[in-house]
C-alpha cells in the first residue's frame, strides 16, 4: 500500500518561532521520525482518518479511510472532496462540498458530529459512512488543519432499519388486533341490545341494556388505544369523558342531563385504565339515575385531576335528591356498586362518598402504576 | 367445600364467587396476591385454593401454590395456557381459562375426588392434572 505522509502534521508540529524565540529548534530528523511514528499508528486504526491541512488540501488519508474509498488521493482541494472521492448524499444525491463535515470544518472552524453519507467506491460499490469532523488548533488557537475520522456504518444502518421496520409492523399489528377487538365487542354489544329488543318484560330488556353498556365501555377504551397508536396505555380524561356521553345518551333522553367535565388528561397504562372506566361508568349510571329522579332535569359534573403526590382523582357529582340515609358505597349489594366495590380494590383505590341533599359526589384516588 | 379464590382481576374473581356460591360451596375469601391469599389461610384452612398463575403486583401464582401445598392444601390452578408439569408437583392440576361455571364446578369436584382418592371419573379436557396424580 502506498503510504500517504504526514506532512502537514509536521508543520503543525513546528514551533511558532516569532512568538517562542528562546525555544532552540528541535532536530528536524528527530522531528521525521514523530511524525512517522504517529502515521504508523494511525495506519493501525480501525477508524479512517484524513487530514487536510489550512487550506482544505488533503495531507494525509489513512489506510483504512482508502479502504473505505477504495482510492486515496492526496492534495484535493475542498472544493473537488466530493467529485473525487465520490461522495454522495443518503438520497444517492452528490454531495454539495461546502456541506461536507470535512469542508464545514476547514472553511468555518465547525466541529461536525455523527454525519452520515454515502461513498461509492472504485469499483462501483456503496457504503454507508459515519463521521465527524473537528479543526486542529495549534497551542496559540490557530487552525493549522482539519482531521476527519469515518467508519463503515453499512452494516450497522442496515440493522437499524430492520429494527425499525420490526418496530413498524409491531405497530401495526397491535393497532389491527385493538381494532379487531374493538368491533368484536361492538358486535357483542349488538347482540344484546338486539336480544334485549326481542323481549316483554321490562326487567330483563333493562339487564340486557346494561350488559350491553357494560362490554361498550370496554370497547371504548380498545378504541382509543388504536386511534392514539398508544397501545398499552390510554389518556382518561376524554375516555371517561366520552363513557359519560356514552352513559347519559343511553340513560336518559335527550337534553334530561348537562355534562359538566373539568377534566386533565392523565396517561395511565391500560391494566388501570380498563377497572378505572367500568367503575366509573357505574358510577356515572347512578348518577344519572338520582341526578333526574322525580323531576325533569339536572348536572352530572366530571372532575379528572392528578394531584401533587401522583395520585390521579376521579370524581363523579350529581344534583338529584341524594343517597339514602346510611348509604354504604362499600356495603351495597346492587351489582352495580358490587362491580365498583371489587375494581377499586383491584385498583388499590380509595373511594368515598359524600352525600347530602342537592349534591352527591363519588371520589376515586387511585395511584398510577409507572409509564414504563 | 370451602373455596379459596386468588384472582387478580376482580370480576373474575367475583364471577368464580357467584359460580360457587350458587352451587352451594363457600367461599374461604378473595385474594389477589400471595401475601394476601397466605394471610386467608391463618386460622382457617379451605378444602381447595383456586389459584391464578398471574397474580397482582408481579406475583406469580406458582410461588403461592408451593406455600399452600407445603401447608397441604390441595391447588387447582387457573390460567389461559396451563403448563404441562409444576415445579415440585405443587399443584393438582390446572383449569384452563376461560371457563365457565359447569367447568369449573366439574373440575372443582374432580380435584376434591383426586384429594380424597375417590377419583372415578376422567377428567374433562379442560382440566390438566398433573403427574402426581395421574
Amino acid at each position: 500500500m502506498t503510504t500517504h505522509r504526514l506532512d502537514l502534521a509536521a508543520d503543525a508540529l513546528a514551533p511558532d518561532a516569532p512568538t517562542m524565540p528562546s525555544q532552540p529548534m528541535p532536530n528536524p530528523r528527530a522531528l521525521q521520525d514523530v511524525v512517522w511514528a504517529r502515521e504508523d499508528f494511525l495506519n493501525q486504526l480501525g477508524e479512517g482518518v484524513i487530514i487536510a491541512d489550512a487550506t482544505g488540501a488533503i495531507t494525509f488519508v489513512n489506510s483504512c479511510a482508502k479502504e473505505l474509498h477504495g482510492q486515496a488521493h492526496l492534495g484535493v482541494e475542498p472544493g473537488n472532496y466530493s467529485a473525487t472521492y465520490n461522495l454522495l448524499t443518503m438520497d444517492g444525491e452528490p454531495y454539495p462540498d461546502d456541506l461536507l463535515p470535512l469542508s464545514r470544518a476547514v472553511l468555518t472552524g465547525e466541529v461536525v458530529i455523527d454525519e452520515r453519507w454515502r461513498i461509492r467506491r472504485a469499483d462501483g460499490s456503496e457504503i454507508l459512512a459515519i463521521g465527524s469532523a473537528r479543526p486542529m488548533n495549534n497551542e496559540h488557537g490557530k487552525q493549522v488543519g482539519s482531521v476527519l475520522i469515518i467508519r463503515d456504518d453499512t452494516r450497522r444502518h442496515a440493522d437499524e432499519q430492520a429494527l425499525q421496520e420490526l418496530v413498524r409492523t409491531k405497530d401495526m399489528l397491535l393497532h389491527e388486533v385493538n381494532h379487531r377487538v374493538k368491533n368484536s365487542l361492538q358486535l357483542v354489544t349488538s347482540l344484546l341490545s338486539l336480544q334485549a329488543m326481542r323481549v316483554d318484560e321490562a326487567e330483563v330488556r333493562a339487564a340486557l341494556n346494561e350488559a350491553s353498556q357494560r362490554v361498550a365501555v370496554v370497547a371504548r377504551i380498545h378504541q382509543r388505544l388504536y386511534t392514539a397508536s398508544e397501545h398499552d396505555r390510554v389518556a382518561i380524561g376524554a375516555l371517561l369523558r366520552e363513557v359519560a356521553e356514552d352513559n347519559i345518551a343511553a340513560h336518559a333522553q335527550d337534553g334530561r342531563i348537562t355534562l359538566i367535565c373539568a377534566c386533565e388528561n392523565p396517561v395511565i397504562l391500560l391494566d388501570q385504565a380498563i377497572p378505572l372506566a367500568l367503575c366509573v361508568s357505574e358510577l356515572l349510571v347512578n348518577a344519572i339515575k338520582y341526578s333526574v329522579a322525580g323531576r325533569e332535569s339536572g348536572t352530572i359534573r366530571l372532575h379528572v385531576a392528578s394531584t401533587g403526590d401522583g395520585n390521579v382523582h376521579v370524581a363523579i357529582e350529581d344534583d338529584g335528591a341524594g343517597l339514602p340515609a346510611g348509604f354504604d358505597p362499600n356495603r351495597s349489594t346492587g351489582l352495580g356498586m358490587k362491580i365498583v366495590q371489587v375494581l377499586t380494590r383491584q385498583l388499590r383505590a380509595e373511594l368515598t362518598v359524600d352525600s347530602v341533599a342537592g349534591r352527591t359526589c363519588f371520589t376515586i384516588g387511585f395511584t398510577p402504576h409507572p409509564l414504563s | 367445600m370451602n373455596i379459596l379464590i386468588v384472582e387478580n382481576e376482580a370480576l373474575v374473581a367475583l364471577q368464580i364467587e357467584s359460580f360457587v356460591i350458587a352451587a352451594g360451596h363457600a367461599v374461604v375469601g378473595i385474594a389477589d396476591t400471595v401475601a394476601s391469599a397466605l394471610a386467608l389461610v391463618t386460622g382457617q384452612r379451605p378444602d381447595i385454593a383456586l389459584v391464578d398463575m398471574n397474580l397482582a403486583e408481579g406475583d406469580n401464582g406458582l410461588t403461592l401454590a408451593a406455600h399452600l401445598h407445603a401447608m397441604a392444601i390441595p391447588v387447582l390452578l387457573a390460567t389461559g395456557n396451563c403448563p404441562t408439569e409444576t415445579p415440585g408437583n405443587v399443584a393438582v392440576g390446572c383449569l384452563s381459562k376461560p371457563f365457565d361455571c359447569g367447568e369449573l364446578l366439574n373440575a372443582l369436584r374432580i380435584v376434591d375426588q383426586i384429594t380424597a382418592g375417590t377419583l372415578v371419573d376422567p377428567p374433562p379436557l379442560s382440566l390438566r392434572l398433573f403427574a402426581q396424580v395421574a
